[in-house]
């Protein structure tokens, strides 16, 4: 497929992308919190993305390579004066009925999710960055240093000392 | 105290309850392309050749020479898009100046150069034939500032006087580069990425001097106190923001 797209078929191109934007999107999503800049550097992460097709070197995963695309145009927007979006909003109220959680039990356990989610938005850019990618989405330390353009080094220092802080936010009570 | 285990434990149940928003469809973004690259090089073309009219028509018409700057945002700097060949054949081969102390580019500059705190001292060259006298330093390459594709120059900073009156520095940039609008030490700035584009002066009388050392490579552009600041070199956005964030 991916031989196909690097021969200007568009129709591959379509294909690989609906297969592999899910995290390039959800990384540009984080970066800027914006879903409208998030759009626009997808968009424009396309666009160079298929105009650099031609020197993708072949048996390369293509997932980090898109990644890495939508990722830089979204650090470039992320410094658009658009307001930023806060994630405590697109928190999930979902009781665990598997344990058949009480109300209570649940309401109080949302309550540390939303302080968790508030203080990892909190945490200084780029700290949040590294801690949302890493941790929020799950990206490998690779993946995520691909990401945000810097080394693996970087991020484990990043997620180290965002997670600290974070720690102080929330406070230590394990409730 | 709850340990990084259970920390990180915790961030990731809380990512696994985030609604993020789904992504818009690809399939049409990318059945999009092919149009969406034709209007960007007629929308540039368009712009170069109403900014170009502007320029030599409405020259000594104040408010109207204010607004054809305030377009590009940018007092000093016009930009061009057009290709390598086309700047070659109009261009009288020039270069970069003399090498000049500090304080000889200073007093022509008519402000302090900038320093880059950590990095050796850079040759600093001084044209003074261009509209306006145009200062360039120029850090050699070296690991933290490595040469960038097809030229010399580890990391350039040029810099002069911007003027309403005469686009002092025509930046010809080619049909695979981009502008975006970017904030440079909270000011508003350009940044040009992509394919090397060839760098020209424009003096007065229409003349290009084109820069025969090296082809441009990522450059970002921006005003400050009445100076206009080029800086080229090889790093992507966040690495040139960030010299110039350093710049002292």
């Amino acid at each position: 497929m991916i031989e196909q797209a690097r021969t200007g078929d568009l129709t591959a191109f379509a294909v690989l992308v609906r297969r592999h934007q899910a995290t390039a999107y959800r990384v540009a999503f984080l970066i800027t919190r914006s879903a409208a800049d998030a759009d626009d550097a997808l968009q424009e992460g396309l666009i160079r993305a298929h105009r650099a097709l031609p020197r993708f070197r072949t048996g390369e995963p293509f997932r980090p390579w898109l990644t890495t695309i939508v990722a830089n145009q979204a650090r470039n927007r992320a410094r658009s004066r658009r307001r930023a979006e806060n994630l405590v909003g697109r928190l999930a109220s979902v009781a665990d009925t598997r344990t058949g959680e009480d109300p209570e039990t649940a309401a109080i356990r949302e309550e540390r999710r939303r302080r968790v989610i508030a203080g990892v938005e909190s945490l200084p850019e780029r700290f949040r960055r590294a801690v949302a990618l890493r941790h929020l989405l799950g990206l490998t330390e690779a993946e995520t240093a691909q990401a945000l353009g810097v080394a693996v080094g970087t991020v484990k220092s990043r997620v180290a000392r965002g997670l600290h802080l974070l720690r102080e936010s929330i406070g230590d009570s394990d409730d | 105290m709850i340990d990084d285990a259970a920390l990180i434990a915790e961030v990731r149940s809380v990512g696994a309850r985030l609604r993020l928003p789904d992504a818009p469809d690809t399939d049409r973004l990318v059945g999009m392309i092919p149009r969406v690259v034709a209007r960007r090089r007629t929308v540039r073309r368009g712009l170069v050749i109403a900014t170009v009219v502007g320029c030599l028509v409405l020259v000594g018409v104040p408010p109207v020479r204010r607004a054809v700057a305030d377009t590009l945002g940018l007092g000093g700097v016009r930009i061009r898009l057009g290709s390598l060949g086309e700047v070659r054949q109009g261009a009288v081969l020039g270069d970069l100046g003399r090498l000049v102390s500090v304080a000889d580019a200073e007093a022509a500059l008519g402000a302090r150069l900038p320093r880059l705190p950590g990095a050796p001292d850079p040759l600093v060259l001084l044209r003074s034939d261009a509209a306006v006298p145009v200062v360039t330093m120029w850090w050699l390459p070296s690991p933290a500032y490595p040469a960038s594709d097809g030229g010399g120059g580890g990391l350039v900073l040029m810099l002069f006087r911007g003027s309403v009156e005469w686009p002092v520095i025509e930046k010809v940039v080619g049909d695979d580069a981009s502008l975006v609008a970017v904030s440079v030490r909270d000011r508003r700035g350009i940044w040009v990425e992509g394919d090397a584009h060839a760098v020209g002066f424009l003096d007065p009388d229409g003349n290009v001097w084109e820069d025969t050392i090296r082809l441009s490579a990522n450059t970002l552009l921006w005003e400050e106190g009445g100076i206009t600041y080029r800086l080229e070199g090889s790093g992507g956005l966040e690495v040139m923001l960030g010299i110039a964030e350093s710049l002292r």
